[in-house]
């Protein structure tokens, strides 16, 4: 089971060397593609939760410079990976961020939830699969064989067009038996923790500004609910709802990254 | 056009949920979940007191073409006559009277799209708040709302109408849900997008006790005509525009699930249809004056779906007098991507079917045959 380690921050690495075997890995962000056609006007968003998740135990060199460095160091944090970030100008909001994450209330690891499970054929057009699973909050986690104890599992015979394979999968699993749902922003992808009695939701937001409403549905009920939003220190969830199947809420403004807590 | 029958659960239980009927043929028409605590109140709003009833004023002075002035001596003459005639009380006060109490709260839902050149005039939406204010329904009660702030602003209806009226722009900034009520929405997948829910205005659902529904004459680009059903439904739901991709529009079978969903249903009273200005083509926005025509007439009832009716003549005349296409035609090759300004190009495979479809829905009388239509001429 993977293990989030929640205690890892991430490190700043500007003029140093890089550590051995360190990846290089691109800054998250929306790209803003508004010159090339596209088949949807879903904007495009460059995660590396996809990455993180197939390799935990890698160690990643993020290119981040200015703000960006802030997302790149939350979306490290939130999965749990060794990352240094290059940062360039940004250093100050890196610590901004660091700061907020170093507040965090501590939990004990818990393990991260998925519905579904990838065994790894080590294709490179598994990672274009697993990628937009991750940015349509299609939680899932690569194993090395099928797991009975998940929704679904996948392995091998992927379709040519990896946009339709994710949406076979989401239609297989169905939209109800989803751990996660997000409503209100094509941009914000959630990493969810848990252990069936307590959960911890990460939330990034990719795009450059704040997402200004954001509902989220947690499968399974989870009446006691905190959250912290980076950048509003006095943040509350609104209109929270646990019936028996899901616990909802809104997050009224979600900058880079938000960590909201649930419990029975 | 009806090509599913859906079961409506009772209306006191909730969530209320539509499904197909056992054994249904399947379709292409999207299966919705409609989610709502709120119950149907027999009567009230849609299709209303006045099922299969139009009243259609027209004024010859009412607009001065060269000038785009509104004559407002005239139109506060047309709204009286036509509530008049509506209800059938020869004063129009009481005829505002038999709709609205001194303790509404009143949502009156422009139509800015086209705007600023073709909007909700400011001018009948002013009329609508005096008679609403002489009823007794106090300035701060009444709201003036549209779902973006940006076209609103191009109005400024403020500068219209009392102080302590207000005018509200429901998405502060585009796609925020804050504006909306998470517990009240549709939840359908058109295309494969992962925000599936499309949630009701909250003011609807919390604030308003009732909604005038003030739309214009316009064609639209997917839904065929934009009038009564269109301005209330998409008009009061986020996240409604993923419901078109490429020639493909799902308006057919959205917009009369929209409207027909609680409470706006039953909170929809008056519909008062302003056709001083229209488009003819490209709508809902007007990308050039030349699309714009000048109907110069209103229309005054209860129900949508037999005013929309009558719309659809309305447009599809402009468009033969023009030598443009029917709002109609379902050719492929007439699908071009991305507006043009070419009258006889569609950007989808229009849906003007959704009018008949919401009669489906229960929501008015579409049969031309029986609609009772009373025309005026000032």
């Amino acid at each position: 089971m993977l293990l989030l380690l929640a205690a890892s921050l991430p490190s700043l690495l500007n003029n140093a060397p890089p550590p051995a075997g360190c990846i290089d890995t691109p800054a998250p962000k929306v790209n803003m593609r508004t010159n090339v056609a596209r088949a949807t006007s879903s904007p495009w968003v460059d995660s590396n939760a996809a990455r993180y998740v197939r390799n935990p135990d890698g160690k990643y060199c993020v290119e981040a410079p200015g703000k960006s460095s802030a997302l790149a160091a939350a979306e490290a944090f939130a999965y749990g990976v060794t990352a240094w970030i290059k940062s360039g100008d940004g250093a100050t909001e890196f610590g901004r961020m660091l700061d907020f994450l170093k507040a965090l209330p501590p939990v004990p690891d818990l393990p991260a939830m998925a519905n579904i499970g990838v065994v790894d054929d080590g294709s490179p057009q598994l990672q274009e699969v697993l990628n937009l699973l991750s940015r349509r909050n299609l939680l899932f986690k690569v194993v090395k064989a099928a797991d009975p104890k998940l929704e679904v599992n996948v392995s091998g015979n992927h379709l040519a067009d990896p946009s339709k394979e994710a949406y076979e999968i989401r239609q297989k699993l169905g939209d109800s038996k989803r751990l996660l749902r997000v409503y209100g922003s094509e941009v914000v992808i959630g990493h969810l923790t848990g252990d069936g009695k307590r959960v911890r939701l990460h939330l990034l937001n990719y795009a450059p500004r704040p997402v200004n409403g954001l509902r989220v549905r947690v499968l399974g009920s989870f009446p006691k609910a905190t959250a912290k939003v980076f950048g509003i220190p006095d943040a509350q969830l609104a209109d929270l709802t646990a019936s028996a199947d899901a616990t909802e809420f809104t997050i009224q403004s979600l900058n880079e990254y938000a960590v909201v807590d649930l419990s029975k | 056009m009806r090509r599913r029958t859906f079961l409506s659960a009772a209306a006191a239980a909730y969530p209320m949920m539509q499904l197909p009927l056992p054994g249904a043929p399947k379709s292409d028409l999207p299966e919705y979940r409609v989610i709502t605590k709120y119950p149907h109140l027999a009567g009230s709003g849609m299709p209303g007191r006045y099922p299969g009833q139009v009243v259609r004023v027209r004024a010859e002075q009412s607009i001065d073409e060269a000038t785009e002035k509104l004559n407002v001596p005239v139109v506060e003459q047309m709204i009286s006559r036509g509530m008049s005639e509506l209800t059938g009380m020869k004063d129009a006060r009481d005829a505002w009277r038999s709709f609205f109490e001194p303790n509404d709260v009143v949502g009156i839902k422009v139509n800015c799209s086209g705007a600023p050149m073709v909007m909700s005039s400011p001018e009948v939406v002013a009329d609508i708040v005096k008679n609403l204010m002489a009823v007794g329904v106090q300035a701060k009660n009444i709201w003036i709302y549209e779902r973006f702030p940006d076209q609103m602003a191009t109005v400024g209806y403020e500068k219209y109408v009392p102080a302590g009226v207000h005018v509200d722009g429901i998405e502060k900034t585009r796609q925020s849900i804050l504006g909306y009520d998470p517990a009240t929405y549709v939840e359908v997948d058109f295309f494969g997008e992962d925000d599936t829910r499309s949630m009701m205005v909250r003011h609807v659902t919390e604030r308003f006790s009732k909604i005038v529904n003030v739309p214009n004459m316009k064609d639209h680009g997917a839904s065929g005509v934009t009038g009564c059903l269109k301005n209330i439904a998409y008009g009061n739901f986020s996240n409604v525009a993923r419901s078109h991709q490429y020639s493909k529009t799902n308006t057919l079978s959205f917009i009369g699930t929209l409207a027909s969903t609680e409470p706006l249903r039953s909170k929809t009273v008056l519909q008062v249809m302003d056709g001083m200005r229209g488009v003819w083509h490209g709508g809902p926005f007007l990308h050039d004056k030349k699309f714009r025509f000048y109907p110069k007439q209103m229309m005054f009832g209860t129900d949508p779906v037999s005013i929309d009716r009558l719309l659809i003549d309305v447009v599809e005349e402009r468009r033969k007098q023009e030598k443009a296409i029917s709002v109609w035609d379902r050719s492929e090759k007439n699908v071009k991507q991305g507006f043009t300004k070419d009258p006889n190009a569609n950007n989808f495979i229009r849906e003007p079917g959704h009018i008949e479809y919401a009669a489906g829905k229960g929501l008015g009388e579409y049969d031309i045959r029986k609609i009772r239509e009373k025309a005026i001429t000032i």
